[in-house]
């Protein structure tokens, strides 16, 4: 696979993607940004597969016509496509108040809406079904799996709608959608997971449980990741509001400490659930978490 | 023990602790808010690393509020008092002031003092400390601030003494006693006017000075002075009172009646004429019956012995001179000698001739206490030890006449300009040959020497020099010039000692000085000048006592002072006179002292605080706060 240069990266970096109004616009720069690097199509076999030939009838376009079957048959016969349309995808976009964190100019929840998009945008074009989950300790909205027309923007309406909304509840919407499930098809959680992660894990098993491939973006903040903060300060929760007065310097080893831990239980964990788990920043461009999708896609389908 | 400060103001820097105290707390109260993600693992820090590390804070805290306080405790100065001490100061007191001269020593007149006194003492207030002071010339506690048992004992103790009457010293030790207490003075006094002579009564502030009368004679009789003429003896009687009365008055010269008289005595002084002259030698003693007033006052000593006369040491060069030398050393002496003890009379001065070499010799004994000057007549043959000796001479309070000669004297004089080290020097020029020969005038009228020769050193200038040597006068007084203009005696001061140049010599050769009749009185006056360090008064009051013979001049009367010379110690004639003044007048008198006592407090402060200097060890603490301060400081941040 070829590289992104660094002028097609410009459209995945999510400050500069950040900047942009249009969220259809968005997806569409990320997708194509990240296409536009790749240099081959990533939607060959996807889009539509031969079927079978039927003998022509009249009413049928005659642009349907074989024309090189009639010249070696001189019959006129139909060719018959069939749209491969048979994964769902679930995007499961965790909208709770700590998503809303941002230490530079994107949140997390902004992070997570682009990304989001971007993916709605990439799986319309392969002609999957895509629904959409916005949820905090609640499903706060929903858009049902579909392909119609009009599935992209009402997708797109939806992550526009996205706000910071109240404390997590990772594993409720997990499963919900386990319990209405019709067929397997793919989950793709965006979120924080700074929740239980027992819970988170569990939800997550159920999923796969039901046969659905999950993939998991955990998206962080650099600054939680790194922990910068050097001044005294009083650090206050934005879901519960509570707060504590912090030295940094005292503070940060065991912080650092307990994130990573909490990383590498999810990635041990969730590896051996068969659940593919991808750690992102709100500095890190899109095509991350974009080659992550198309592997789980790949590798499945 | 107490904490006290010599500068309090200082502690109201203390008051800096805010600045810490209200940095910790602001900073506990205005943290930034930062809003984050999920402070779970944030509050997950181990409660134990953040318990140590509130202690840390106010630790630090503890260790900056000490460190201001230590530098504002530092810069107060303090010092540590016995806090009895500090009680014992604070507590109010009465002091009972007992007048011991010799006006209280009437007959009859010291049991109503005590009685005075002990009545003093038991009306002093409850909680008043009690102490007494006796007082006359001098004064003494007799006894400290404490109980009045003690008081009543001392005051038992007290008699008067034969010194007079100072009502400021007095008053000045009683004060002193109190200290900066409140408290009262108690006076008990016959209130002689004469006891103010000496200057105001100052007391501390906050002091009440009560003033018990004890009374005094109703009259007094006394001998006041003494005077001799060639055909009779002067005796001043001193009579107190208003009414006149016969009085016997005595005079006796060792243990002989020689003269006595019955007088009429009127009020105030009375000369008596006593029929006999005084001898020239012994103890004149004349009395008067008084039985009255004050005995001690009833005779009055007069010593006829001649004053002893002031050695004096003449150096004469000595060795190998020049052609002439001896014979010019030998004029000069003869004429010295002549001029300070005619005829070899015994006269005011006792002439002792040495030469040079003699008196360098390491044989020689050190000048004594007994030699009042030396004149150096020529200095060859002196050597370094005998410089070294005459410099120590004057150096240490003697006087020395350097006369220059008329020839030069480049083994003797010409060597001494280092006789004090250079400084100074004594300026000795070439020796000038006059073909007119010039004359000596004084430069400065009330100089001693000049003052003592009266009209005669106007006659200086009669005198005739055909050899002279000009002198350099430098830092020196010129005292007298030759008419030509050059000094001719030129004084320096070395040490506690006085050094007089002359610029001539004093025999007969190269000038007529010797012959004319200003030569002894100018030599007499030029020596008493010299020699007027020596410290020997022979006649004293009661009171006005040379260093080591106070015991004897306490006592009036005829005493050996121990070298073989007899003292004369009479009272002060003022004492006398019993006139009082009132006690209202006597209050008047007394001034408050405003800020002597707190003068002396804080003086008695410093000394301690000095003593103890507790800033440096404040200050060091200081130091070492602030490092473990930073130490601390750096482990939180």
């Amino acid at each position: 696979m070829a590289s992104v240069t660094g002028r097609e990266r410009s459209f995945l970096d999510p400050a500069v993607v950040a900047r942009i109004g249009s969220l259809e616009l968005i997806a569409r720069t990320i997708v194509e940004g990240f296409f536009a690097g790749l240099h081959r199509s990533p939607y060959k076999g996807f889009s539509v597969e031969f079927s079978e030939y039927r003998p022509y009838l009249p009413g049928d376009a005659p642009s349907t016509i074989d024309w090189k079957l009639f010249a070696r048959s001189d019959r006129h016969y139909v060719k018959k496509f069939e749209q491969e349309t048979n994964l769902e995808c679930h995007l499961l976009l965790d909208v709770s108040a700590s998503m809303g964190y941002a230490s530079h100019v994107v949140s997390k929840l902004r992070f997570g809406v682009c990304l989001a998009a971007a993916l709605a945008y990439l799986m319309h074009r392969q002609r999957d079904a895509v629904g959409l989950t916005l949820f905090d300790d609640h499903v706060v909205d929903s858009v049902p799996v579909g392909t119609r027309g009009g599935q992209l923007r009402a997708l797109l309406a939806g992550l526009s709608r996205a706000s910071p909304g109240t404390r997590s509840d990772v594993q409720m919407p997990l499963h919900q959608l386990a319990a209405g499930l019709r067929r397997r098809g793919l989950v793709v959680l965006i979120s924080d997971l700074l929740d239980d992660p027992a819970g988170i894990i569990e939800g997550l098993k159920h999923l796969r449980f039901q046969g659905s491939e999950v993939l998991v973006l955990q998206t962080l903040d650099p600054a939680e990741l790194t922990f910068p903060f050097d001044q005294p300060a009083r650090f206050e929760d934005l879901e519960t509001a509570d707060a504590v007065s912090v030295v940094p310097a005292q503070v940060r080893a065991h912080y650092l400490d307990r994130m990573r831990s909490l990383s590498e239980r999810y990635r041990r964990e969730l590896r051996l659930a068969g659940v593919d788990y991808h750690q992102l920043d709100t500095a890190t461009p899109f095509d991350t978490a974009l080659r992550a999708y198309l592997a789980t896609r790949a590798r499945r389908w | 023990m107490g904490l006290s400060f010599l500068v309090p103001a200082f502690l109201v820097g203390g008051l800096a602790v805010l600045v810490p105290l209200v940095l910790h707390l602001r900073r506990r109260e205005r943290l930034p808010r930062l809003p984050f993600s999920d402070i779970r693992f944030l509050r997950g820090v181990p409660l134990e690393q953040a318990r140590r590390r509130r202690l840390r804070e106010w630790l630090l805290l503890v260790l900056r509020v000490a460190a201001v306080l230590l530098f504002a405790l530092a810069f107060a100065r303090p010092f540590l008092n016995d806090t009895d001490d500090a009680a014992f100061a604070s507590q109010p007191a009465t002091v009972v002031l007992i007048d011991t001269s010799f006006s209280m020593s009437a007959p009859a007149q010291l049991a109503p003092a005590r009685a005075l006194a002990l009545e003093a003492i038991d009306a002093a207030p409850d909680g008043h400390l009690v102490g007494v002071v006796a007082f006359d010339t001098r004064t003494r506690v007799v006894a400290e601030l404490g109980e009045r048992r003690a008081a009543r004992s001392a005051v038992e103790a007290v008699t008067p003494g034969a010194r007079a009457t100072r009502y400021a010293d007095g008053l000045a030790a009683a004060g002193a006693l109190i200290g900066t207490r409140d408290g009262r003075i108690v006076v008990v006094t016959d209130l002689q006017a004469g006891g103010w002579d000496a200057g105001d009564g100052l007391v501390p502030p906050g002091v009440d000075v009560i003033v018990r009368d004890a009374g005094r004679p109703a009259g007094n009789l006394a001998i006041v002075a003494v005077e001799s003429t060639p055909t009779q003896t002067l005796a001043v009687l001193f009579r107190a009172g208003t009414v006149a009365d016969d009085a016997t008055v005595s005079l006796w010269v060792d243990d002989e009646l020689l003269a006595e008289v019955v007088v009429t005595a009127e009020p105030g002084h009375t000369t008596v004429r006593l029929p006999v002259p005084l001898p020239e030698a012994g103890v004149a003693t004349v009395s008067v019956t008084d039985g009255v007033g004050y005995g001690v006052d009833d005779r009055r000593y007069r010593l006829l012995d001649p004053p002893e006369p002031t050695p004096v040491l003449i150096v004469v060069g000595g060795g190998v001179g020049a052609d002439g030398d001896a014979a010019r050393d030998a004029d000069a002496v003869f004429y010295l000698q002549r001029a300070l003890a005619p005829g070899g009379s015994a006269g005011p001065f006792l002439p002792e001739v040495v030469r040079a070499e003699a008196y360098g010799a390491p044989t020689n004994g050190e000048l004594g206490p007994r030699t009042g000057a030396v004149v150096l007549a020529g200095g060859r043959g002196l050597g370094r030890r005998g410089r070294e000796r005459l410099a120590t001479f004057v150096r240490e309070g003697g006087g020395l006449l350097v006369v220059g000669g008329h020839a030069a004297d480049p083994g003797g004089l010409d060597r001494l300009d280092s006789l004090f080290g250079g400084e100074p020097e004594l300026g000795l020029g070439a020796p000038l040959t006059h073909r007119e020969p010039v004359g000596l005038m004084s430069q400065d009228p009330r100089h001693p020497i000049m003052r003592g020769l009266g009209g005669q050193a106007g006659a200086l200038g009669q005198t005739r020099f055909s050899r002279t040597r000009p002198l350099r006068a430098g830092d020196g007084t010129v005292l007298a010039r030759f008419s030509d203009g050059n000094p001719a005696l030129v004084e320096h001061s070395v040490g506690a000692g006085r050094l007089l140049v002359f610029g001539a010599a004093l025999g007969a050769d190269g000038s007529d000085f010797p012959r004319r009749a200003t030569f002894v009185p100018f030599l007499h006056e030029t020596l008493a000048y010299l020699s007027s360090n020596d410290p020997r008064p022979r006649e004293f009051i009661v009171g006005d006592s040379p260093v080591g013979t106070v015991a004897l001049t306490d006592v009036p009367g005829v005493h050996d002072a121990g070298d073989g010379r007899r003292l004369v110690v009479n009272v002060d004639p003022r004492e006398s006179d019993p006139t009082a003044v009132t006690p209202e007048q006597f209050v008047a008198a007394v001034g408050t002292l405003s800020r002597a006592a707190e003068r002396q407090e804080r003086d008695a402060a410093r000394a301690r605080e000095s003593g103890q200097q507790l800033w440096r060890v404040l200050l060091m603490l200081m130091i070492v706060v602030l490092v473990a301060d930073g130490l601390l400081g750096r482990r939180v941040v």
